[in-house]
C-alpha cells in the first residue's frame, strides 16, 4: 500500500454480496418447502443465465472476467429468481437475465453505476411483456412440485395451469363483490397463515440478519413498512371495495422482500440517513397506491423503480450538515 | 444564394449522406420523436406514416424554396407552417381515398405531421435558403432518412412484440401484399413490451447506439492526445 | 468525571496496543551520527547557527528560526558538526532538505541549564522558555506550540489530549503512566501562564492505568482537573472530534478551537513543556512507539531526534520483507528512504510485513463510508465528483472539511483509496484557486493601468480646457475644483498597483510549502496511476492512463522547477 490508511476492514464487496445471498437462504428454504423444486429450477437456471450474460457483457466491454467473482450477478439472479413465479420457463429466465445484466446493468456502466435495481427492471419488463406467464403462481395449498414435473414445465414447456391458483393479491383484485372477511373464508390465500406468509417471514428473518451485520441500514426497511401500514389504513375498510388490511399488505406479495432486499440495494437508493427515510416511506406508500389503484398484481417492483428514479433528487435535498457548518448545504450551493 | 463551385452531383451526394446517415432526422437530430415512437409498432404503420411524411417533406421543401424570395423574414414561420399544413391535408385526403383502413389506424398522427419538427426544421434551415432542385433533394433524402429508421423500428418492434413481420401490408399496398405476413415459430411468445411505448424508447436507444457504434468502427482512430487528462483550464503557461 | 458526548461516525479497528505498552520506555543506544533537519517541521525556514567542525554539547542550539512559525533545534548529544547538507526526509520522498550532521563523541556533556521552580517563574518567563525550546506538537501534526499558544489569547479551557486513538501507538499511554509528573508540570505551566480556569483530560477507556496514573499525579500536584473518558473509537483523538466529545461543541467552519476558548495540547507536548520550563531542557528526544507485526521487540523507546531510521533496523524481524510506516496505520506515511531521521512528529514507527496493495473495485454506494465519517461528509459523493473533477460539487460537498482521518477508506469494501483521491482533489482545487487569484491580480492590474491611462488622458484634456478657460479668465473657482478632484485619483490607482505588486512578490515565500505538498501529492498520484496502468486491461484505457501519467509528470516537473527557483531565491547558502 502506498499511502495511509495502511489497514482496512476485512469486509469486501464480494463478502457483502455473499452475505446478502446468505440472508436469502431462509426464504429459499421456505419456498422450497411450499413450492418444491420449482423454486430451485428458477434459481439454478437464473444463476447460470445471469453469469453467462455478465461474462458476455464483460467480454464485450473488454473488462476482466475477474469481476464475475464479485457475486453481484449471483445476488441479482437470486432476487429475480425469487421474484418471478416458480417453475418459470427457461426462455423467460434467459430473457429476464439478459434484461437485468445487459439492459439494466451494463448499459449504464456495470456494477455500481446502474440507476435502477437490475432485478426489478427485468421483473417489470417481463411483467409487462408476458403478463400471462408472470402471473401463473403455483398454488402452495396443493402439494409442492416434484423434480420431474418441474423440469417438464421449466425446460420442455408442459402446461403449468393445473398447479396454479390465484394469489392473495389476485383474489382481492377480482373479489367478485365479497368483503374482506368473506374473501378470507372463500380463499385461504387471503387468510392469515397462508404459505406465502411464511415465505414473507423468512425474508424478515434474512433482513434482520443483514441489519445485525450492518450490511443494510434500518431506515429504508422500517420506513417502507411504516409507509405501507399508514397508506394501508386509508384504503382499508373491510368492504368489497377495500384493499387487504394494512398488516396483511405487509405479509403478501413482495412487500418484505422489497423492504429488506430490494429497496436496500445501495447502488440505486439514496445514501443519506434522511434520504433513506424519505425513500423508504415513499416506496411504502407507492406500493399500496399502485396495488389498490393500478392494473398489475403486485407493485413492489414499480414502487422501487420510481423511488430509484427519485434517489438523486432525494440525496440532493438531504445533504447532511457537515461538522462545524451551521446548516446543511444543497448540492449546488457554492 | 448557392455558389456553383461544387457540381450538382457532389452536392446531391452530400445531401444524401446527410439525410440518410450523418444528420439523420430521427436518430441523430432526434426530431419528430412523437410519431416516430407512437406509430412504429408495425412495418405497415411505419411505412404508411413514413411515406406520408416523405411526401409532405418533399412538397413543403419545394414550395418553401420557390417562395423564399417573396416571404419576408418576419412572417416566414407562419407561412411555412401553412405550406406544410396544406401538404399534410393533401396527404391525409390521399390516404383517406386509397388506404382508408391504414388511415384509421394511424388516425391522429397523420394531421400531427404538421407539428413534426423535422419538416419545419428543414424548411427553415435549408429550403428557405437554397434553390429548388437542392431543396427537393434535401427533402427527399431527409424524408427517406426518416422513413428507413421508422420502418426499421417498426419491423423490430413488430418482430419482437408480435412475432410477425409485414402483417397487414395489404392495408397500404392492396391485395398484392395480402400474403406477405411472415410469422415467427408458434413457440415464440411475443414480448408485449416492444409494442408499448417503453419498448419504442428502448429500441430507439439501441438503434442510436448501433449507429454510433458503426460510426466509431468506420472512423480512423485518432492519434493520442496528451492533454486529454487535464480538465483544468490553464490561464497561464502552456502544457507541452 | 464529566459527561461525554457522542460523535457521529468513527470506526473500531483492532487496536494492537498491548503489543507495545507492556513495559516502561527504554532508551536506545545513541547512534554515532545524528542528522538534524535545519527547519524542524520542514515547513518553515530556520537557518543553521553552527558551522562544520564546531563542537557542540547536548542542548546546544543549532538553528535559529527565520519564519515566525519555525522552531529552533538543539543538539541531542555532544560531538562535532560533521556536515551540513541536503538529505531526504520521511514524508516527502523526493524532497531534500538541509540537515546538520552531529558526530557523537561519546562524552555525553551537556550545556549548563538553569532549572527554576515553577513558583519563581512569571507567566512571561514561562512563555519565553517555551518559545526558546523548539517545541512542536507531539501528536503528529508538528505545529509550533509557541505559535499555538500565542494564537490562543482568549483561552480559558485547556484540554489535555491523551486519547491516542490510532491503532498500535502507545507512546502517550506509556508517557501518562510513567511520566505523569512531567505532564502535570506542563499543565501547571500553561495554566499559570495563560490564567486558565478549566482543565480537562480526555483519554480513551482502553487506557485505565494511564488514567489512574494521571489522577494520582494530579492529586499529588494538587491540580483541580476534570476527567473525560471517551469510548475507544477512531478518530476520537482528532482535535475537532475530541472537543465535540468533551464539550458537545463544534469548532465552526473556518474557526479555531481558540474561538471556543479552548486550547488543546497533547500529553507529549505538555511533558515537553514541563521539562522545557522547569528544567530548562529543550526538546532533543521523544518517546517513539516501535511496533508492528514485523517488529522484533515492540515497545516504547526514547529516541534522540535526528536518529536515522537505519539505526533502528535491528527492530525489524529477520528475513521478513518489511514496510516501515512513520505514524500510525491510519494517518501515517510510508518511509521511502530509511536514511531519513526521527523528528518530533515521529510518534510511532510501524514495521509491517509488506502487503500487496489490493485492486480497487467499483463503488457500490454502500454508504459504509458515510456511516464512518466523523465530519458527516458524503465520501461516496466526494469520490464521484473527485473522479470527474467537478470543482463546484466538491466544494458544495465540503471537501475541505475532510480531515483525512482515513475512516472511510478503512471501511470501504471495494478497497477504494478514498483519502488519496481527496488529497489529489484538494490539491487540484487549491492550484485552480491560486491560478484564479493570480489571473485576477493580473486582470486588476491591467484594468487599473487602463483606468489610469484613461484618467491621465482625461486629465490632460481637462487641463487643456482649463487653460483655455483660464486664458479667457472666466469661472476661476471651477478650475480649482476640477484640479483637486482629478489629481488624487491617479495616486489611488498607483497605490493599488503597488499593493498588488507587493502581494505578488510576497507570494513565493508562501507557496514554497504548497508546492512541496503539491509535488508529494502529485507523486502519490503518479504511483497510483502507474499501478492503474499495470492493471488496465485494454489499450484504450492504457492510452488514457498513459496520457494522464504524462500530464502528472509534467505537472511534477513544473512544480519542481518552480520550487527550485524559489529555493534558489531563499536559500543563499544552499
Amino acid at each position: 500500500m502506498l499511502s495511509s490508511p495502511f489497514i482496512h476492514t476485512k469486509r469486501s464487496t464480494p463478502w457483502v454480496m455473499q452475505q446478502v445471498a446468505l440472508a436469502l437462504m431462509p426464504a429459499i428454504v421456505t419456498s422450497f418447502y411450499f413450492y418444491g423444486w420449482a423454486v430451485l429450477s428458477n434459481i439454478v437456471l437464473m444463476i447460470i443465465a445471469c453469469l453467462a450474460f455478465e461474462a458476455f457483457a464483460l467480454t464485450l466491454r473488454k473488462r476482466s472476467l475477474v469481476s464475475l467473482g464479485d457475486w453481484s450477478a449471483v445476488v441479482t439472479a437470486l432476487l429475480l429468481a425469487m421474484a418471478i413465479p416458480p417453475a418459470a420457463n427457461w426462455w423467460l429466465i434467459v430473457v429476464g437475465a439478459g434484461l437485468a445484466m445487459l439492459l439494466a446493468k451494463h448499459l449504464y456502466g456495470g456494477l455500481g453505476l446502474n440507476p435502477f435495481n437490475p432485478a426489478m427492471v427485468a421483473y417489470v419488463v417481463l411483467l409487462i411483456s408476458y403478463p400471462v406467464q408472470m402471473s401463473q403462481w403455483i398454488d402452495p395449498a396443493q402439494s409442492a412440485l416434484s423434480l420431474s414435473t418441474t423440469l417438464d414445465i421449466a425446460l420442455f414447456g408442459s402446461p403449468i395451469d393445473q398447479y396454479t391458483g390465484a394469489t392473495a393479491l389476485d383474489a382481492v383484485r377480482h373479489n367478485a363483490g365479497l368483503t374482506i372477511s368473506q374473501l378470507a373464508e372463500q380463499n385461504p390465500a387471503t387468510a392469515w397463515g397462508a404459505p406465502h406468509h411464511f415465505v414473507s417471514l423468512s425474508y424478515l428473518l434474512g433482513g434482520l440478519y443483514l441489519l445485525a451485520r450492518r450490511i443494510i441500514f434500518w431506515q429504508l426497511p422500517i420506513a417502507l413498512i411504516l409507509g405501507v401500514l399508514v397508506a394501508g389504513v386509508f384504503v382499508y375498510d373491510g368492504s368489497s371495495e377495500s384493499a387487504l388490511s394494512p398488516a396483511m399488505q405487509l405479509a403478501v406479495g413482495g412487500t418484505l422482500m422489497g423492504a429488506f432486499f430490494i429497496i436496500t440495494d445501495p447502488v440505486s437508493s439514496p445514501t443519506t440517513t434522511n434520504g433513506r427515510l424519505i425513500a423508504g416511506a415513499f416506496a411504502g406508500v407507492l406500493i399500496v397506491v399502485i396495488r389498490h389503484f393500478g392494473n398489475y398484481p403486485d407493485a413492489v417492483a414499480f414502487a422501487v423503480l420510481l423511488v430509484n428514479l427519485c434517489a438523486p433528487l432525494i440525496d440532493y435535498f438531504t445533504l447532511p450538515r457537515t461538522y462545524g457548518h451551521s446548516k446543511a448545504k444543497r448540492a449546488t450551493d457554492e | 444564394m448557392s455558389d456553383n463551385v461544387e457540381s450538382f452531383s457532389t452536392q446531391s451526394k452530400t445531401l444524401a449522406k446527410e439525410g440518410l446517415w450523418v444528420n439523420n432526422p430521427a436518430i441523430v437530430q432526434l426530431l419528430g420523436l412523437c410519431p416516430l415512437l407512437a406509430v412504429s409498432n408495425s412495418v405497415v404503420n411505419a411505412l404508411g406514416l413514413g411515406i406520408a411524411t416523405l411526401l409532405v417533406l418533399v412538397g413543403s421543401n419545394v414550395v418553401v424554396s420557390l417562395i423564399r424570395h417573396q416571404v419576408s423574414d418576419a412572417i416566414r414561420l407562419p407561412v411555412f407552417v401553412m405550406v406544410i399544413a396544406s401538404f399534410t391535408t393533401i396527404a391525409q385526403l390521399l390516404m383517406q381515398a386509397f388506404t382508408y383502413e391504414l388511415y384509421q389506424i394511424l388516425g391522429l398522427f397523420i394531421p400531427l405531421i404538421v407539428t413534426n419538427c423535422a419538416i419545419l426544421g428543414r424548411a427553415d434551415a435549408y429550403a428557405s435558403k437554397q434553390p429548388v432542385h437542392l431543396a427537393l433533394i434535401d427533402g427527399l433524402m431527409m424524408g427517406i432518412g426518416f422513413l428507413w429508421v421508422l420502418v426499421l423500428l417498426g419491423g423490430t418492434r413488430e418482430l419482437i412484440g408480435a412475432g410477425t413481420l409485414f402483417a397487414g401490408m395489404d392495408l397500404l399496398l392492396g391485395n398484392i401484399a395480402a400474403n406477405w405476413q411472415l410469422n415467427l415459430s408458434a413457440a415464440y411468445t411475443p414480448a408485449l413490451v416492444a409494442q408499448l411505448p417503453p419498448g419504442a424508447f428502448i429500441i430507439t436507444g439501441l438503434l442510436i447506439a448501433l449507429k454510433n457504434f458503426i460510426d466509431k468502427r468506420l472512423k480512423p482512430k485518432p492519434t493520442e492526445t496528451v492533454e486529454k487528462g487535464s480538465k483544468r483550464v490553464r490561464v497561464t503557461g502552456t502544457i507541452n | 468525571m464529566i459527561k461525554v458526548h457522542t460523535i457521529p461516525g468513527g470506526i473500531h479497528p483492532e487496536t494492537h496496543k498491548s503489543m507495545s505498552n507492556g513495559s516502561a520506555a527504554e532508551r536506545i543506544p545513541t547512534p554515532d551520527r545524528l542528522w538534524i533537519p535545519v527547519s524542524a517541521g520542514l515547513k518553515y525556514e530556520s537557518e543553521p547557527i553552527v558551522n562544520v567542525g564546531d563542537s557542540v554539547k547536548r542542548f546546544t542550539q543549532l538553528t535559529q528560526p527565520k519564519h515566525a512559525f519555525a522552531v529552533a533545534s538543539h543538539s541531542p548529544i555532544s560531538g562535532t558538526v560533521a556536515a551540513i547538507e541536503m538529505r531526504s526526509v520521511v514524508a516527502m520522498p523526493e524532497r531534500q532538505v538541509l540537515m546538520i550532521a552531529i558526530d557523537n563523541d561519546g562524552n555525553n556533556e551537556s550545556e549548563r541549564r538553569a532549572p527554576m521552580a515553577l513558583d519563581e517563574l512569571s507567566g512571561a518567563q514561562i512563555l519565553d522558555r517555551i518559545s526558546r525550546s523548539g517545541i512542536q506538537g507531539q501528536g503528529g501534526a508538528g505545529f509550533s506550540t509557541q505559535i499555538k499558544i500565542a494564537a490562543s489569547k482568549q483561552v480559558t479551557h485547556l484540554i489535555v489530549n491523551g486519547v491516542e486513538c490510532e491503532p498500535y501507538i502507545t507512546a502517550d499511554d506509556r508517557l501518562m503512566r510513567d511520566y505523569s509528573d512531567d505532564i502535570m508540570l506542563g499543565i501547571q505551566c500553561i495554566a499559570k501562564a495563560m490564567q486558565l480556569t478549566q482543565i480537562t483530560l480526555g483519554t480513551e477507556d482502553n487506557k485505565p492505568q494511564a488514567f489512574e496514573a494521571m489522577q494520582n499525579a494530579a492529586a499529588a500536584a494538587n491540580i483541580n482537573m476534570q476527567w473525560g473518558v471517551v469510548p475507544t473509537k477512531y478518530p476520537s483523538g482528532s482535535e475537532k472530534q475530541l472537543i465535540q466529545l468533551l464539550t458537545g461543541q463544534e469548532v465552526a467552519n473556518g474557526k479555531l478551537p481558540a474561538d471556543l476558548g479552548i486550547l488543546m495540547l497533547n500529553v507529549g507536548t505538555l511533558a515537553a513543556i514541563g521539562r522545557a520550563v522547569v528544567h530548562d531542557e529543550p526538546v532533543t528526544e521523544r518517546l517513539v512507539t516501535i511496533t508492528g507485526e514485523a517488529c522484533e521487540r515492540p515497545g516504547n523507546y526514547w529516541v534522540p531526534l535526528g536518529t536515522p531510521i537505519d539505526a533502528l533496523q535491528t527492530f525489524a524481524k529477520d528475513g521478513a520483507k518489511a514496510q516501515w510506516i512513520q505514524g500510525g496505520p491510519m494517518m501515517g506515511v510510508r518511509v521511502t528512504d530509511t536514511t531519513a531521521p526521527i523528528t518530533q512528529v515521529t510518534n510511532c514507527l510501524l514495521i509491517q510485513p509488506a502487503v500487496k496493495s489490493t485492486s480497487e473495485m467499483p463503488c457500490i454506494r454502500c454508504s459504509a463510508c458515510y456511516e464512518a465519517c466523523p465530519m458527516q461528509l458524503l465520501p461516496q459523493q466526494l469520490l464521484w465528483h473527485a473522479k470527474s473533477n467537478n470543482e463546484q460539487k466538491l466544494k458544495a460537498h465540503n471537501l475541505f472539511d475532510c480531515i483525512e482521518c482515513g475512516a472511510c477508506d478503512y471501511v470501504c469494501p471495494s478497497d477504494i483509496p478514498l483519502v488519496q483521491y481527496y488529497r489529489a482533489a484538494k490539491d487540484e482545487l487549491r492550484a485552480a484557486e491560486s491560478d484564479r487569484v493570480r489571473s485576477e491580480h493580473a486582470r486588476n492590474r491591467f484594468e487599473q493601468r487602463q483606468a489610469r491611462l484613461e484618467r491621465i488622458e482625461q486629465e490632460k484634456i481637462a487641463k487643456r480646457e482649463a487653460r483655455k478657460k483660464a486664458a479667457e479668465a472666466k469661472k476661476a473657482a471651477k478650475q480649482v475644483d476640477s484640479d483637486t478632484t482629478t489629481s488624487d485619483k491617479p495616486k489611488a490607482g498607483l497605490l493599488a498597483a503597488a499593493m498588488a505588486k507587493a502581494e505578488t512578490s510576497k507570494a513565493p515565500a508562501l507557496s514554497a510549502e504548497k508546492l512541496t505538498k503539491q509535488v508529494s501529492n502529485l507523486e502519490a498520484q503518479l504511483i497510483h496511476q502507474q499501478q492503474l496502468l499495470e492493471e488496465a486491461g485494454d489499450d484504450e484505457k492504457r492510452a488514457k492512463i498513459d496520457a494522464r501519467i504524462k500530464n502528472t509528470r509534467i505537472k511534477i516537473d513544473q512544480a519542481k522547477a518552480k520550487l527550485a527557483s524559489i529555493d534558489d531565491q531563499e536559500q543563499p547558502n544552499a
